[in-house]
């Protein structure tokens, strides 16, 4: 057998497998807003500009999947394309696409940050707001490997005619920014203040990784307070924080039932209450049906707003993403992947895929994209095992267990209930 | 081992004798054995075998065997065939009454009575089919069942069940707790069933007799035995509240029979009923030794039974919404088991047909006013309420919403 490696290259015009093995969102996979059209759309316009808008600390980016799965829809995916959409141009792009009058686009720049909760180091609501900060303070999360809040400081520096050198300049500028925030507002962290205004490009994400884990846990707000007044300085009004896996902080079993409701609490405090990120933080939380029932109580002892994704009051503040329902989509997800790897460049084919190889692949997946990709990767890594001209749907079916809607319906339906229950109705209950 | 003596009982229809043997399957099983010409022992390994099947299927909740001898499964084995002979399908023989004996009879072979060869041909290989025909015998031949079949047909039961920690709440609210264990349970039959005659002296009397029976002086029951001997207690006074009278043993296997032979069902989990809720699922008409039961099918019942999942998904939801001081969600994922059981309750039909329901709407071959959603949740399921699956997944928690919009 020849190498794997080779048959991609030269059969397939392919440098390796472009599918990731796993189906968890690690950022840097390629992103096709053509996959999900209405649903992005819906995000920038309902959770972003209707947010901004509306002040609105709390929006929700639900996943309900065709075959009631809700993990593995896209939701770290459509988070991450939209915090990097926003702040490619701080919101300037997705705004106007929602329908903002140039006029008060300037009075409504934004900007976001994604962060995620675990069940091991980001398992309060202060870690998760240090979480954010470090994804602005990342040139990896930036722009052109320049992060968010380098730009920032570029930005301040431009706008008020401060030299670089001038560290004393930009100081100025933060805390003139800071009173405008808020007369009595507590200063801001002197230490912080000092690494932000004397660092180079990167070097502030040196001295958030130098932050150990209690402070994280202590003072993540305050860091994010920070973050909060620099864009205030930059001229950036809103900022969004896009959430992930708030259901850990419902189910991690090490953290106390009343801490885990103390931190949604401060949920409240943060996003609703306090100043001054009250009207200017707005929070995108991703739920599914098994996050939705873990925080209910203390969702509900809190009385924030509600989660409910069928209720048609909470349209404007919820999307809910459905999964890939057509052959289309999963057409324009492959070549979205497969384009990145071509030797010759895109090309928009879906070569070694042929067409009918894709009900198989949206059946299979129950129509999960990370699911559709990791099978994908099966079956590109099989087919280059086996120096397969092609990736048909026999192959597939044959590779992933399956030979199309129609038996997979069969099967799903041969097995309903046990079976002398089922027998049972057919000839008794009938 | 299960330990099998016949219970002997009066009701106002006579004594009677009900075997103690929880699954119908068994007599299935062994009249197909019996047919085929098996001996004693050979029927014997194949309820064992039986027996394990079931256990698994049911997730370990039937009793199987503890210890695996020559002897296992003697006792449902003899019962079994004894049913058969008292049901006219099988011809009279002696049976080992005791353990000692069985050595005696494994090569004994049986021979199937007239009936019993046209039930054989009837059922055609089919168990369910054989469950149907089984039906109409056992009713005609146990005055226990017939007299519990006509309770239910006038007004389900409702049995008062508690948890450890409320018996314990009753013993830190009052000087006597069986007086207001008895007091809350006779409150609780009187609202739920109209045609019940209870008091609360009668069921602290029957609660106090029990625990009497059970422990004699110096005895020191845990917790658990004492809700165990409360629990048995209830169920003989819900039964006295009817006028029926037997014991919570007899009581547990004709239910088990009853939903086997999908005629009866019940749930904990009725909403608005307090407790264990019995109600017949089957008309029986004609006059006696001929009756006709009448199940409520698919065919007859199907689309109410769509039209009250949504009601009864309304209801709770709205229940829920009400309850907790802070407004929850209008579309709730609730647990399948208290939707399904609301809906089999109001309409008087089995759970299972429910769930045939929800899972052809599921799976668009019925066609329903709403969106129903079925999902994991994280709901716990009791092991009391059957396991509800679509192919091989099982889901615990449902959402149903009239047709619209999606967000």
């Amino acid at each position: 057998m020849s190498d794997r490696y080779q048959h991609m290259q030269e059969a397939w015009g392919i440098e390796r497998n472009p599918f990731p093995a796993e189906a968890i969102n690690q950022g840097d996979e390629p992103y096709n807003p053509d996959v999900f059209p209405d649903e992005l759309q819906k995000l920038y316009s309902r959770l972003i500009y209707g947010g901004a808008m509306d002040r609105r600390g709390f929006s929700f980016l639900w996943s309900k999947g065709a075959n009631n799965e809700d993990t593995g829809m896209g939701k770290t995916a459509m988070l991450r394309q939209s915090a990097k959409e926003m702040n490619r141009d701080f919101g300037e792009t997705v705004l106007t696409e929602a329908g903002i009058n140039s006029a008060r686009l300037n009075e409504h720049r934004a900007m976001a940050a994604y962060a995620s909760f675990n069940t091991t180091t980001v398992t309060g609501v202060y870690p998760i707001f240090f979480a954010a900060v470090e994804f602005l303070a990342d040139p990896q999360t930036g722009m052109d490997g320049v992060s968010i809040l380098d730009i920032l400081r570029d930005r301040i520096r431009q706008e008020n005619g401060i030299e670089e050198t001038d560290s004393d300049g930009l100081r100025d500028a933060i805390r003139h920014a800071r009173r405008k925030l808020g007369a009595t507002l507590p200063p801001l962290r002197e230490d912080t203040i000092d690494a932000y205004c004397n660092s180079s490009p990167g070097e502030f994400a040196d001295f958030l990784a130098e932050v150990t884990p209690t402070s994280r846990i202590r003072n993540g707000l305050a860091y994010f307070d920070f973050a909060l007044t620099i864009a205030a300085a930059a001229g950036i009004r809103h900022v969004f924080v896009l959430v992930d896996q708030l259901e850990d902080l419902a189910t991690t079993q090490t953290v106390t039932k009343a801490k885990r409701t103390r931190e949604v609490g401060r949920l409240r405090d943060i996003l609703a209450e306090m100043a001054p990120f009250a009207g200017r933080v707005h929070a995108i939380f991703t739920f599914h049906v098994r996050a939705s029932e873990a925080l209910e109580e203390m969702w509900r002892a809190n009385r924030l707003p509600s989660y409910d994704a069928e209720d048609p009051a909470n349209e404007n503040s919820i999307v809910v993403l459905r999964g890939i329902q057509n052959v289309e989509q999963v057409r324009t997800l492959l070549v979205t992947y497969l384009d990145k790897e071509r030797t010759d460049g895109e090309t928009g084919q879906l070569l070694p895929f042929e067409e009918n190889a894709l009900p198989i692949l949206l059946e299979r997946s129950g129509g999960r994209p990370g699911i559709l990709l990791t099978e994908a990767h099966k079956l590109f890594d099989r087919a280059a095992d086996l120096e397969r001209p092609k990736i048909d749907g026999l192959f597939a079916a044959d590779i992933l267990g399956l030979s199309g809607i129609a038996r997979a319906r069969s099967f799903r339906k041969g097995a309903t209930t046990d079976s002398i229950d089922a027998r049972a109705i057919d000839e008794l209950l009938k | 081992m299960i330990e099998s003596f016949p219970m002997e009982g009066l009701t106002s229809q006579g004594r009677d004798t009900i075997p103690r043997v929880t699954h119908v399957s068994y007599f299935y099983s062994v009249l197909e054995g019996i047919a085929t010409g098996q001996c004693f022992d050979e029927l014997r390994l194949r309820l064992r075998q039986l027996g394990n099947e079931l256990s698994r299927r049911s997730g370990g909740n039937a009793s199987t065997a503890r210890i695996a001898d020559s002897y296992t499964f003697w006792s449902p084995t003899a019962d079994s065939i004894s049913e058969l002979m008292r049901l006219g399908l099988v011809e009279r023989r002696p049976l080992p009454s005791k353990r000692v004996n069985v050595d005696a009879h494994r090569d004994a072979t049986y021979a199937l009575t007239l009936p019993g060869q046209l039930i054989i041909e009837q059922s055609r290989g089919s168990e369910s089919l054989f469950r149907g025909a089984l039906t109409p015998l056992l009713i005609n031949q146990h005055p226990y069942l017939s007299t519990l079949r006509r309770v239910l047909a006038e007004e389900p039961l409702l049995i008062p069940e508690y948890t450890e920690d409320e018996l314990k709440e009753f013993k830190q609210a009052g000087d006597s707790w069986t007086r207001e264990l008895g007091e809350d349970a006779a409150n609780r039959m009187k609202r739920s069933m109209s045609l019940a005659k209870v008091s609360s002296e009668s069921v602290t009397t029957q609660i106090r007799e029990s625990l009497g029976r059970r422990f004699s002086g110096g005895a020191e029951p845990t917790a658990k035995d004492i809700l165990d001997t409360a629990a048995d207690a209830l169920i003989v006074a819900t039964l006295e509240a009817r006028q029926v009278r037997y014991d919570a043993i007899t009581f547990n296997i004709l239910m088990s029979w009853g939903r086997q032979l999908f005629i009866f069902d019940e749930s904990r989990y009725v909403h608005g009923m307090p407790g264990r809720t019995i109600w017949s699922t089957a008309d029986v008409e004609g006059p006696e030794q001929h009756e006709r039961v009448t199940r409520r099918g698919l065919s007859r019942y199907g689309d109410q039974v769509a039209q009250q999942l949504a009601t009864a998904y309304r209801e709770i939801a709205d229940a829920i919404a009400t309850d907790g001081g802070a407004p929850g969600s209008l579309y709730p994922y609730l647990e399948i088991f208290k939707v399904r059981a609301l809906a089999a309750f109001r309409l008087k039909v089995n759970v299972s047909l429910v769930d045939r329901v929800i899972a052809e709407i599921a799976d668009r071959d019925r066609t329903a006013p709403f969106r129903l959603e079925l999902q994991l949740g994280m709901a716990n399921w009791p092991s009391s309420e059957a396991p509800f699956r679509l192919g091989s997944r099982r889901y615990y928690v449902i959402l149903i919403k009239p047709e619209g919009d999606e967000l």
